[in-house]
């Protein structure tokens, strides 16, 4: 009893940070915008919302492009995932990158980049009038098409990174395993893959829809009125309307709708993990496992392999092409967006042109000589590095915190999620009210502090899901041989967790250096991020100048990500090395 | 064993960037500026940066940091919220008209701002109208070689990519006009007919845009016919856009020079404004771009050709009408949750 009590204390104690930092950075200027919401004629201002078809037909729209755009990103992420998971060496190294680069370039740049892929006289257009094809530029852009294609581009590497996590922990045996009871590809992957990938995959869809529902860029640049979604009406709201209180009601439906949503797509993914939970099972021990197994698949009794009568060398030729034709489809449709920025950003013309009428470097010589630009970078990085940092060590402390059971661990999870169930405006309008209290707008702990709250659930949840996949009884096992907590914590858990943490440090730089609602809304003049500035510079100036910035910064951070890449495949050979050599390592 | 020396070296990089985190905080004043003028991006304040901002540090030292997003909404949130970094701001008549209504304005020292040369009724309690500037319908001379008139915009026969403002003072008055209301009768504006001209061609409209993204759409040959400010339209022709525009039922109105209440250098920002409503800085504001000069003085500083492509050349001002920032005054909160609502359908 005592013991348990002290176990209950020192939770407490691993938990208090992230439940200072939920309470004093997001709940407080969340409770900001409420009583704005509900204050005054809060029941006419919810009625004008959901008496007018207007504001009915813009969640509509919102709902379902966020729809579109995440199982999109779902369907075409998850072979990739797979591929990464699965891939070694070089391969590994390539599809990394391929998940990577397009993450370090700013959402506002690669929706920038569409317009001069889909435009009248853009890189489509351009292609297919000089083929013939067409005889006039084809309507691509300000349609709903360009905006559900340009969420996607921007999703992908985000579902594939919850995705991959997971992935990895699949042994691949077990495809074979399945192929030899004679389970048809359909039935091994939907039956053994997907539930064991559960977690990922509702972790990914989820950050996906939340994150969709949230943008308001690619409808702004790349639709019209008719793909309005709500976060643009919310930042349309704040900065033309001046309706605080309106602007907040909007935030609260935008908040509403997309737990029902999250909530009815996290029921389907328990549909689907019915007979295999990796998150759950470690909870259990391996006799009550086998009571819980469903053992439909082994109670139907087993088709034998029908003979390949029908074209079977066309089979096993299509079979062997499907890989390299999905991997060079998919390449294509993540790299183009970014390859278009070179030849734009080299461009003599004053605006996105494909191709470009001429090439110069006077973009590259303007922001190398511009300390705007060079500060902001600066900034930017500043921002990220502490981000990170602050997220890194909650999570950590998180997880730990909840440990293997934890009574409320629902409920508590689902406060530790928040965040990630309010939309990015919303948020960025609660934290400038309540930031400008007590001085924080226009600072960069202001947005160090917003960024950590906005982050961290994305850095939780794949650290969480690492931890979850970490066999419980090494620790045990651990305890048992004499190791006090933190010994089991450095030697056992943190190694085992470090995947996970570098995935998540790399998810948090990125997602900072990306944000742009959140700085847009925190920074004015004293502090200005790269998103920002490049937000100005897109909104104010259709000049190359932000796309020679992305190309630059794409430059720097290849190297970084190739350096990382390379260390934490070294790190894995030596982990092999280490476990092979641990016995005569010991005392 | 390696992995206690990675573990060392992961603490290590924490520290690194903890440090980082807290040194930041000592670069974050870095930037402090002695004025701060909001104005609209783009072409505009390129203009101004080059005719106003430079100018004034080269001859005083003071610093001008200039800022995008200017707007009645924007300067009204940040004077209610107290937290004001704006200390001019450049605002349209009726964004004038509704900030003077709530109060959210300091009047203007007059004991600084000396402008002679500019009419008494541009100078105003809150205010100093300092340029005028036409919104006009311009076309794709690719598209159409012998031009357009506001009424064929509005003909659904016509077809072409169409944008069009996003806010309601202009459009509607744009709309009306090419309707066949007389600019005697326009005011008070009959808003539901506005509503039912644009809704002919609304399907082939790309969207409701901003006047810098016009620019950016006329430039990159998204659209072959808009409605936009004559200097941006300018500018983007300049740029290479093979376009074209006229001043008929174009819709001119002012551009006022405001300082917002609790402005941190109200002081400073009275002469800065002074400064910007000399004739020689008007005269070189209208040189960048082609938006009309209050001051009278400045006319005379201007080669006679510029003057045709102002708005208040008396020849383009015949052809349409001025903006009338009273009704807006009393009537933007009844119209503009009609104009969001039509605009999203």
């Amino acid at each position: 009893m005592r013991r348990n009590r002290l176990i209950e204390w020192q939770r407490l104690l691993l938990l208090a940070p992230v439940f200072l930092l939920l309470l004093f950075a997001f709940a407080l200027p969340l409770f900001a915008i409420v009583p704005e919401a509900f204050g005054g004629d809060a029941v006419g201002r919810f009625l004008l919302i959901f008496q007018s078809v207007v504001y009915r037909t813009v969640i509509w729209t919102t709902v379902r492009i966020s729809l579109e755009a995440t199982a999109l990103t779902l369907i075409v992420s998850f072979p990739l995932a797979w591929l990464l998971s699965r891939a070694t060496g070089a391969k590994a190294l390539l599809l990394g990158l391929l998940v990577l680069v397009p993450f370090l370039t700013s959402v506002l740049v690669r929706t920038f980049a569409w317009l001069a892929i889909l435009g009248q006289r853009g890189l489509v257009n351009a292609t297919l009038l000089t083929l013939g094809l067409i005889s006039e530029p084809l309507p691509l852009l300000f349609s709903e098409p360009a905006v559900v294609l340009a969420l996607v581009h921007a999703s992908i590497p985000m579902m594939v990174f919850a995705l991959v996590t997971v992935l990895r922990r699949i042994d691949g045996r077990i495809l074979l395993a399945a192929h030899t009871l004679g389970a048809k590809p359909v039935r091994a992957w939907f039956g053994i893959v997907v539930p064991l990938a559960i977690r990922g995959i509702q972790s990914g869809v989820i950050i996906i829809f939340l994150f969709t529902m949230a943008s308001f860029i690619a409808p702004a640049f790349l639709g019209n009125q008719r793909q309005q979604m709500l976060a643009q009406m919310i930042q349309a709201q704040i900065e033309t309307g001046a309706d605080w209180r309106f602007a907040a009601a909007l935030g609260v439906t935008l908040s509403v709708t997309a737990t029902i949503v999250v909530l009815a797509l996290s029921s389907v993914a328990r549909y689907f993990s019915r007979w295999q939970n990796p998150g759950l099972s470690p909870t259990t021990a391996p006799q009550q496992l086998v009571q819980q197994a469903d053992r439909e698949i082994l109670r139907t009794s087993v088709a034998l392999p029908r003979s390949h009568f029908h074209l079977p060398a066309l089979r096993r030729l299509s079979a062997r092409w499907v890989e390299p034709a999905y991997l060079a489809v998919i390449s294509i449709f993540i790299l183009l967006p970014l390859i278009v920025l070179f030849p734009v950003s080299f461009s003599s013309a004053d605006v996105l042109i494909f191709p470009p009428p001429g090439y110069s470097v006077r973009w590259f010589e303007k922001i190398l000589g511009s300390p705007e630009w060079v500060s902001a970078a600066l900034t930017s990085l500043r921002i990220g590095a502490a981000a990170c940092v602050l997220c890194l060590a909650t999570a950590i402390l998180t997880v730990l915190g909840f440990g293997r059971h934890f009574r409320f661990q629902g409920a508590a999870e689902a406060i530790v999620l928040a965040p990630l169930s309010v939309p990015a405006v919303v948020f960025a309008l609660g934290a400038y009210l309540a930031f400008a209290r007590v001085g924080l707008v226009d600072t960069e702990t202001g947005i160090v502090v917003a960024h950590t709250v906005l982050i961290f659930p994305v850095v939780y949840l794949v650290v969480s899901a690492t931890y979850s996949s970490i066999d419980p009884w090494l620790s045990l096992a651990s305890a048992s041989l004499g190791a006090n907590p933190w010994r089991i914590f450095r030697t056992v858990t943190f190694p085992l967790l470090l995947p996970g943490l570098a995935v998540g440090a790399l998810l948090a730089m990125l997602l900072s250096f990306d944000e742009s609602v959140a700085s847009i809304f925190l920074s004015d003049l004293s502090v200005k991020t790269l998103p920002r500035k490049l937000w100005e510079g897109i909104r104010f100036n259709t000049s190359p100048e932000s796309a020679a910035v992305s190309a630059m910064l794409l430059g720097v951070t290849c190297l970084v990500v190739i350096v990382g890449m390379v260390v934490v495949l070294g790190r894995r050979k030596n982990a092999l090395l280490t476990l092979q050599s641990a016995p005569e390592a010991l005392p | 064993m390696t992995s206690n020396k990675l573990h060392k070296g992961l603490l290590a990089a924490l520290i690194t960037a903890a440090s980082i985190t807290f040194s930041a905080q000592f670069a974050a004043n870095a930037y402090a500026a002695d004025v701060v003028v909001a104005s609209y991006g783009g072409a505009f304040q390129d203009a101004q940066t080059k005719a106003y901002f430079e100018p004034y540090t080269k001859a005083t030292g003071t610093k001008v940091t200039g800022t995008t997003g200017t707007g009645y909404a924007k300067v009204k949130a940040m004077v209610e919220s107290g937290n004001i970094t704006w200390d001019v701001v450049s605002a349209e008549s009726s964004a004038f008209a509704n900030e003077t209504k709530d109060g959210l304005l300091q009047p203007i020292n007059y004991s600084v701002v000396k402008a002679d040369g500019i009419p008494a009724e541009f100078r105003k309690e809150y205010g100093v109208g300092y340029i005028s500037f036409g919104q006009v319908l311009a076309w794709s001379k690719d598209k159409f070689p012998n031009g357009i008139t506001p009424a064929q915009f509005f003909d659904p026969k016509v077809k072409g990519r169409r944008v069009l403002t996003s806010d309601p003072y202009f459009t509607i008055e744009n709309a009306l006009l090419a309707d066949g209301v007389k600019a005697a009768n326009l005011y008070p504006l009959d808003v539901d007919r506005a509503l039912k001209v644009i809704d002919r061609i609304k399907d082939q409209l790309i969207g409701f845009k901003g006047g810098s993204d016009t620019q950016a759409l006329i430039q990159q040959g998204e659209v072959d016919m808009a409605f936009g400010p004559n200097g941006r339209i300018n500018d983007a022709i300049k740029a290479g856009a093979n376009w074209a525009y006229s001043w008929e039922d174009s819709v001119s109105d002012i551009e006022w020079w405001v300082v917002t209440k609790g402005a941190p250098h109200a002081e400073e920002a009275m002469k800065f404004i002074n400064f910007a409503v000399q004739p020689e800085q008007q005269a070189e504001l209208t040189r960048q771009i082609p938006y009309g000069p209050t001051n009278v003085d400045a006319l005379k500083l201007l080669d006679p050709a510029v003057a045709k492509s102002l708005p208040s050349y008396p020849e383009n001002a015949a052809l349409g009408v001025v903006l009338n920032s009273q009704w807006w005054h009393d009537n933007l909160q009844t119209v503009k949750p009609r104009w969001d609502s039509f605009i999203i359908q």
